[in-house]
């Protein structure tokens, strides 16, 4: 029997897992899936700074979790561009530093006399058991505008994806069109981090891409089953992790999510070798 | 006479060097031109400065006369294939199909009579039975011929290629050559980085010789192509 605790739970999951499945396609296609890790570790000073102003609304903590998020993002851009140093060495130290940041501010909110459990550690490593239905509607609220703008802006995001330096000829600058993208994936992570937590939410953002990679020919198609694969993987974590009293939901989810990516592949692998054996 | 491309004192830095010094060019409505010089010599920084994908430290450039803002949906970019992921799941008729975005609004879905002018472009191109392909399962000369096709349906006035032979085998060339032929004859202007020397004659009819400054321009019947390349050819410091 599912109980309405569960049922949030498995619903904040299957939207999480879905949108970050199907947005993660495009990280993966830019080939800025480390930018994911980058941005959700940049997301805690954030949460910790709304916390510290706005309590406990979530609505305001995804704010501030997105706005250092897209802060960290346009650092790494500003630097990369701006001194010689690669963009993986800066994203290397970006994430260090926000993550540093974060865990300070969050160790002087634990220790505040007024706070007392302020809970945010969820952040870190997630706590789905915490989510409540006010998550839920935000979580819907901010993920359907979202996959609309996808939606209606699809023809940029496609071309951005597969050849920005065209797009960029043809009158549309690809610093905006990257800035637009890394906004709305740096809300869908902000969202996942009360389920999943700051240290493995990439990982749901590129796993599905990547499960998804040898059954696509088309990205659109791409982000169809990488969205699907995200979903599932949510419903199964939620399954798994309330049958089991000792199983943590979002790592569950994480853990699916990479054997279903690894499966995809060695299952891809053997097709393809069946062909050529049958072709010879 | 008006120019399809027109140049002023067009300077680039990557990183403090200097790529291109003061360069200016004024190539003419409907020729086919190629940008020849040695590697290094700035050939794809003066198409990507010109088409805006670079900073610039100084310059003017006008197409036909305007800014690139006004006159935008006129020129097609045929990018280095080399700067693409080319095992990105698209298939031929999605890549041709991008030449009509931005047509009539970015936000616009695909039309029946643009996806007329796709059938149209990869028949010209000789894809027409490869339409459904992922990009991933075609050969070096396919895919160029696929960029090709986007850039027709975009139908274009001027076509500026980025060695648009590199890695294609002759049986393209000849292809591609044949298309933009036809297109120069149709009143087009064709620029394109060029390496072959041997077949710059036969393929083009104007020449603009760069080595991080203008060596020299003009029609090829109206020069001496060897003197002009000897010279763009020369280590800097001894071309005068």
């Amino acid at each position: 029997m599912i109980d309405s605790v569960l049922l949030v739970i498995i619903i904040a999951s299957v939207i999480i897992g879905a949108l970050s499945g199907s947005l993660g396609v495009i990280m993966v296609l830019r080939k800025r899936s480390l930018l994911g890790d980058a941005i959700s570790h940049a997301t805690l000073p954030g949460v910790a700074i709304a916390y510290l102003f706005f309590g406990k609304d979530p609505l305001f903590l995804i704010a501030g979790a997105t706005c250092a998020g897209v802060v960290g993002v346009a650092l790494v851009v500003l630097i990369t561009n701006t001194t010689r140093l690669r963009v993986d060495v800066v994203m290397g130290m970006m994430l260090a530093v926000f993550f540093g940041v974060g865990m300070v501010l969050l160790t002087y909110i634990q220790k505040l006399p007024t706070t007392g459990q302020a809970g945010l550690q969820a952040f870190i490593f997630g706590q789905a058991a915490a989510v409540v239905w006010q998550d839920v509607y935000v979580i819907s609220a901010l993920g359907l505008p979202i996959m609309c703008v996808v939606g209606i802006a699809w023809p940029i995001i496609h071309a951005f994806c597969f050849d920005h330096a065209w797009l960029h000829a043809r009158g549309l600058s690809s610093f905006v069109v990257d800035l637009g993208v890394m906004f709305c994936v740096s809300v869908v992570i902000a969202m996942g981090l009360p389920i999943v937590g700051a240290l493995l939410m990439s990982a749901l953002l590129i796993a599905p891409a990547i499960a998804a990679r040898p059954w696509s020919t088309r990205m659109s198609q791409m982000m169809i089953i990488a969205g699907g694969i995200g979903a599932v993987c949510g419903v199964v974590g939620a399954l798994i992790s309330s049958a089991y009293a000792r199983i943590p939901t979002g790592p569950t989810i994480v853990f699916l999510s990479v054997v279903i990516a690894l499966l995809s592949h060695v299952i891809a692998m053997r097709f393809r070798s069946a062909r050529i054996r049958s072709a010879l | 006479m008006t120019m399809a491309l027109s140049v002023r004192d067009l300077t680039v830095a990557y990183n403090d060097r200097p790529v291109l010094w003061d360069v200016d060019a004024d190539i003419p409505v409907g020729c086919m031109a190629a940008i020849v010089g040695p590697n290094g010599a700035g050939k794809s920084t003066f198409i990507k400065a010109a088409l805006e994908l670079t900073t610039r430290l100084t310059g003017e450039v006008k197409f036909f006369g305007q800014s690139l803002a006004q006159v935008r949906t006129r020129v097609a970019y045929v990018p280095q294939r080399a700067a693409i992921d080319w095992d990105f799941p698209i298939t031929v008729e999605e890549v041709a199909l991008m030449g009509s975005y931005g047509q009539r609004g970015w936000l616009r879905r695909p039309q029946h009579d643009d996806r007329k002018r796709v059938a149209e472009a990869l028949e010209i191109v000789g894809l027409a039975p490869f339409y459904k392909r992922p990009i991933s399962q075609l050969s070096g000369g396919q895919q160029q011929r696929t960029f090709l096709a986007r850039a027709l349906v975009q139908q274009a006035d001027l076509w500026v290629l980025d060695e648009p032979f590199q890695g294609v085998d002759a049986e393209t060339e000849r292809a591609l050559v044949t298309v933009l032929h036809q297109l120069k004859n149709s009143g087009k202007t064709i620029i394109a980085v060029h390496h072959d020397l041997q077949t710059l004659p036969h393929y083009f009819d104007y020449l603009y010789a760069i080595n991080a400054r203008r060596i020299a321009e003009g029609y090829i019947k109206d020069l001496s192509v060897n003197e002009v390349v000897q010279q763009a050819f020369a280590p800097v410091g001894m071309s005068a």
